[in-house]
Order: structure tokens, then sequence, then C-alpha cells
């Protein structure tokens, strides 16, 4: 194990620091910091039994508040506005820790030369049960090995995976990804699209419609979205190729909220199953962004730019297909909910479709 | 034994020899919307961990540079990297440490314009650049300009540089052509793949430009795969390897 010179370890942490994430989870590290919990103190402890803390009223209330704006959606629908904002806050500030313990899994980062302030920063958050459960029920696996790391212990025990001693540079290219993915403006738009964020009225129904064909419906916000959901794919299969059957899983379970999204699953009290009442047993906007790239293909002919740009499309999504899958088996090594996978592979992509119209072995 | 330097805000990745001093620095330029890292698949983990175990690689440090696409307005901002870098090395300034006295150029896509840029406009390059350079190497470059640079332009400005017969890239050859009657580097290496349909490849023989070998290297590969290695048993290792010594 080489420890990073101070230099060296100074430029990482700031790159990991450095991003939306970071002021995104003020809101949610504000709300959570009590001036009556010292966190210093806390932190400097080896082992720190969160579930076994003394709080004082004003925690427990706070404690008490937080329940309902952090309960899991499918209890109730979260809808309220501010509640949106402080949960998406939440999402950003366990976004720097996951980040964090991914860096410590792959060896870009020592877990002995860690800042203290990454431990105390983690007890801000997770003092509160509500904010722990919160990180079960979202998957948030990372951010628990991480605290188990710390001495944190939080809800669950979990077996945390080991660090790898080789993988290092592959984390450099999992945040040149990331950090890419969070500045491209294209992409962005795809995200707030996937996440309900739409301009004109029954925008999802028109957008698949124009993807599977339907040209009447071109516009410039069409265009724009097909170019985000591209180079989504496009940037994150370029990094996901790089990895083997363990290190998929452990990447991709930082993107599991947006693969979810694209193949058309849906996260419940059973885990992640299928939203069969959207997108019946194999679309998704997955399989309808693949369609719109084969049509297009198929009308400027083969060995066209636009044929083999239809051909990479299709490798990018499939292999995002296994990276999603990777990520649900590498969440279920920790976790004892039941997940629904009912065979994620035949159900996100209909397989029939693209055999028909790709001719293409590498997709099989 | 090497040493992995990462500056994520920079986009700067270099991989540094520790058990002995080396004085060559191979340098790595993506293209259009790539990644410093990812552009080049697996080379820089290939090169971090296993080049001190092979000949010629291991006699190298490496640095792999990046850029935001839409930050780039010409090719100078690009060449503005190269020489700034090259400047640093070559005195042994932080983060390099070490003067570097050799340099092997890599570029892929919109990179190889940029290092294009770097070779020519000499008036900017830090002092005895070219007397250092040891090859150049491009990969799927544009050799007339990409018939993908119509969509490219519509969000990014530097994409009105990769349309074929741009003005920017009419002036960057005029500009070559010029500079390369008066000053010399070594002949660049052109690799294309003959299933690159981003850059094309037919037209190599008749664009090729002034002071590249007149061979042209054609691999059976598209243009995102022309510079991802799977394994030392590549042909881009070949060619970077070519490149190396």
């Amino acid at each position: 194990m080489t420890m990073l010179e101070p230099e060296e370890l100074k430029a990482r942490l700031e790159g990991l620091a450095d991003g939306p994430w970071t002021h995104e989870g003020t809101l949610a590290r504000k709300k959570l910091r009590l001036p009556d919990i010292s966190f210093t103190t806390l932190a400097r402890n080896s082992q720190i039994d969160l579930t076994n803390l003394t709080l004082s009223a004003r925690a427990l209330a706070l404690q008490r508040s937080l329940e309902k704006p952090l309960r899991p959606h499918w209890v109730k629908a979260i809808e309220d506005k501010q509640e949106m904002k402080f949960r998406a806050s939440l999402d950003s500030a366990l976004t720097y820790l996951q980040l964090i313990e991914l860096a410590v899994e792959t060896g870009y980062l020592q877990l002995e030369q860690l800042p203290a302030d990454v431990k105390e920063n983690l007890i801000e958050l997770m003092w509160a049960s509500p904010v722990r459960n919160f990180i079960q029920t979202y998957d948030y696996t990372t951010v628990e090995f991480l605290a188990q790391r710390l001495g944190v212990i939080s809800t669950s025990r979990q077996t945390v995976p080991e660090a790898d001693p080789k993988g290092s540079v592959k984390f450099a290219a999992f945040l040149a990804t990331h950090r890419q993915v969070e500045r491209d403006n294209l992409i962005g738009a795809w995200l707030s699209f996937l996440d309900d964020f739409i301009q004109q009225e029954d925008e999802q129904n028109k957008f698949y419609e124009f993807l599977i064909g339907d040209d009447s419906k071109k516009s410039k916000r069409f265009t724009t979205l097909v170019a985000g959901a591209r180079s989504f794919v496009v940037l994150l299969a370029d990094f996901f190729v790089l990895t083997d059957n363990v290190s998929k899983g452990r990447f991709a379970l930082f993107y599991s909220y947006w693969f979810a999204k694209m193949y058309g699953f849906e996260l419940g009290k059973r885990g992640y199953v299928k939203n069969r009442e959207i997108w019946g047993s194999k679309d998704s906007w997955a399989m309808a962004l693949l369609r719109y790239f084969v049509h297009r293909g198929e009308a400027d002919g083969e060995g066209s730019v636009a044929a083999d740009d239809a051909k990479r499309i299709a490798h990018a999504i499939f292999l995002l297909m296994r990276a999603w899958e990777a990520a649900l088996r590498y969440g279920l090594l920790s976790q004892s909910k039941v997940m629904g996978q009912e065979g994620v592979v035949n159900a996100a992509l209909d397989m029939h479709w693209i055999e028909e119209n790709m001719k293409d072995p590498g997709l099989r | 034994m090497r040493r992995q330097i990462d500056r994520p805000k920079e986009c700067f990745a270099f991989f540094k020899r520790t058990d002995k001093k080396l004085n060559k620095l191979a340098m790595f330029i993506h293209g259009f919307r790539g990644n410093y890292l990812t552009t080049w698949g697996e080379l820089p983990e290939l090169l971090h961990w296993e080049a001190d175990k092979k000949q010629v690689f291991e006699d190298w440090d490496y640095v792999f540079l990046g850029y935001d696409t839409g930050a780039v307005k010409t090719y100078l901002d690009i060449a503005n990297l190269v020489w700034t870098h090259w400047n640093l090395a070559s005195k042994g300034s932080s983060p390099y440490d070490e003067q570097y006295q050799r340099l092997a150029l890599f570029g892929h896509s919109l990179g190889t314009l940029g290092l294009r840029q770097a070779l020519c406009a000499t008036s900017k390059q830090p002092k005895l650049m070219l007397q250092a350079l040891h090859s150049v190497t491009f990969f799927g470059t544009p050799i007339n300009g990409s018939p993908w640079a119509d969509a490219a332009e519509i969000v990014y400005d530097i994409g009105a540089a990769l349309v074929p017969s741009s003005p920017q890239l009419r002036m960057l050859k005029a500009w070559t052509e010029t500079a390369r009657a008066s000053t010399t580097w070594p002949d660049v290496t052109v690799v294309l793949g003959t299933d690159d349909k981003v850059v094309g490849y037919t037209n190599g023989e008749l664009v090729s430009w002034e002071g590249d070998d007149k061979i042209i290297s054609y691999t059976h590969f598209d243009h995102s795969e022309l510079v991802k290695p799977s394994g030392w048993s590549s042909g881009v290792i070949d060619y970077v390897r070519s490149g190396l010594k």
C-alpha cells in the first residue's frame, strides 16, 4: 500500500469535492448539523454506534420531523417542493460520500489518509435514523461501506469489500467520466427529462412516438434529448467497457437510479421491478432509443455513418444493461430485502426485436 | 514502478517511473468530446502497471491531457495545452519534476488538429520543442474534416472547425505547408481506421498533409476503437511502440 504524497492527496480530494454535489448538498448538511451535537468529538471515537446515540430533545424533534420528507416514495408520492428539494440535496451530499468510498475501494485514496472531516461529514448526515433508512431504501450501499470502514455503526453490518490494489487508474477514469456527465448540458437535459421534468404537456409520450418513428413530432427539443441520451450512453459505455465483473457492479451501483429509469424499472418495496404498466415487459427508453438509431441506420443504408452509429449505440446500451445488472447483484450482496430482478437481462430489452433487426452477433 | 499523478480538475494524468529517472515524455491528446483517460481504453492502465516490464515502453513517462470541448474555440486552444505542458516538462517544473529532453506526441481525432497547430505555429512553441520531438502519431485524423461536423457545430464552437474544407481547417493546412518549408519535424505517422465513418479514410492519400508520412497505415477499426487497445497484443499498442522506438 503506497501512501500518497500530500500534494497528490490534495489534488485528488479537490477533484472529488469539485462537482455540483458539493454545493447542492449544502442544504441537507445545514439542516442536519445540530449545534447541540459535537460532530467533531464524535468523529474522534474510533468506534461509534449511531443507533445508540443519546439525543437531546431538539435532536429527537428534528429526527421525527425528517421521517415524513425522507419516507420511501412508494409509501406516499413525493410532491411537496420543499421535500423534493431536501431529498435532492441529501442525494448530492451522499454522492460525495459514495465517491469517497469508491476511491477507497479502488485504492485511489487510502483510508488512513482520509481527512478527519470526511468522518465528521458522514456522521453529520447519518446520525438521524430517517437518513439511515433513506440510505438503505435507496441503495446507498457504498455509503454504508464507508461508514463501517470508518468505525461508524449505522443500521446494518456490511461485509465491506476489499480494496482493489490495482484500481486507482480505473477510478480516475470513472471520476473523469462522471465529471463530464455532470458538466454536459445535453446530458443534463436528458437526465432531467428522465426525472420527469418536462417542457410541454404529454411530452414523454410524444418523445416516445418520435423515437419509434413518428417524424411529425420532430423538434429541436427532441433532437437535443436524443443527443443528450446518446452522449450519456456513449460516455458511460466508454468507461464500463474497461470494467471486469466485480468492478462493473461496484461502479454501476453509483448510476443505478438512472439505469433503472433508462431500462423501465422502478424502485419499490420489493426492490427494482419492471414497470409493466408503462413499459410492458420488454420496452423502455433504452429500447426506444435503440429503435430510433436503428431506423436511422436503415434509412441511410448498410455501411453508412448512421448504420455504424446504430451498432455503436446498440453495443453501448447492451453494455450498460449488463452494468446495471451487475449493480443489482452488487447491491444484493449487502441487502436483505428481496430484489425484484426477475431476469433483468431479458426483461429490460426486447431481445427478439434486436435479433431481428441488428444482425450483429456481438449483441447476443 | 510508477506513480500516478492525477489532477481531475485539470483533466491531467501523469504516469511517472519512480525507480529510475527518465527523460522521455509521451503526450496523449484526445479528440472531440473525448475524455482524457477513457478515450484511450485500457492504455493508461497498461502503461501504469506494466510498461516497466515492456521493452521500449519502459523508457518513457506518460501524460494524458484533456480539455473541455465546450471551452475550445480554435485549434490554438488545444495547441496551448501542448506548449504549456512541454514547457513545464522540459524545464522540470511541477508536476513533472524532471527535465524531459524527448517528446513523443499522440493525438486522436480533433486532438490531432490541435497537435498540427502546435507543430506549425513555431513562434508560440517553447524553445527547442521541435528539436526535442521524437515522433508524432495521429489516430483518426480528420484529413478533410468530418461528415459529422455539421451536427457538432450546432452545439460546440469548435465543431465549425471540423466541417470539411472549413476556413479554420484550410488555414491550418496552408499554415502547416508554410511552416514545413522552413522548419522540419519528424514525419507524422497517420493511422486511419477502415471502419471509421466519423472522419473517413478513403481520401487519405489524396489529401495527406505536408509533413505526413507518405505511407498511411490503415487498420480495421472504427473511430473510437482505433485508440482503445484491449491488451498488449493490439494494433494500437504496436503504433504507440513505433512512436516510442
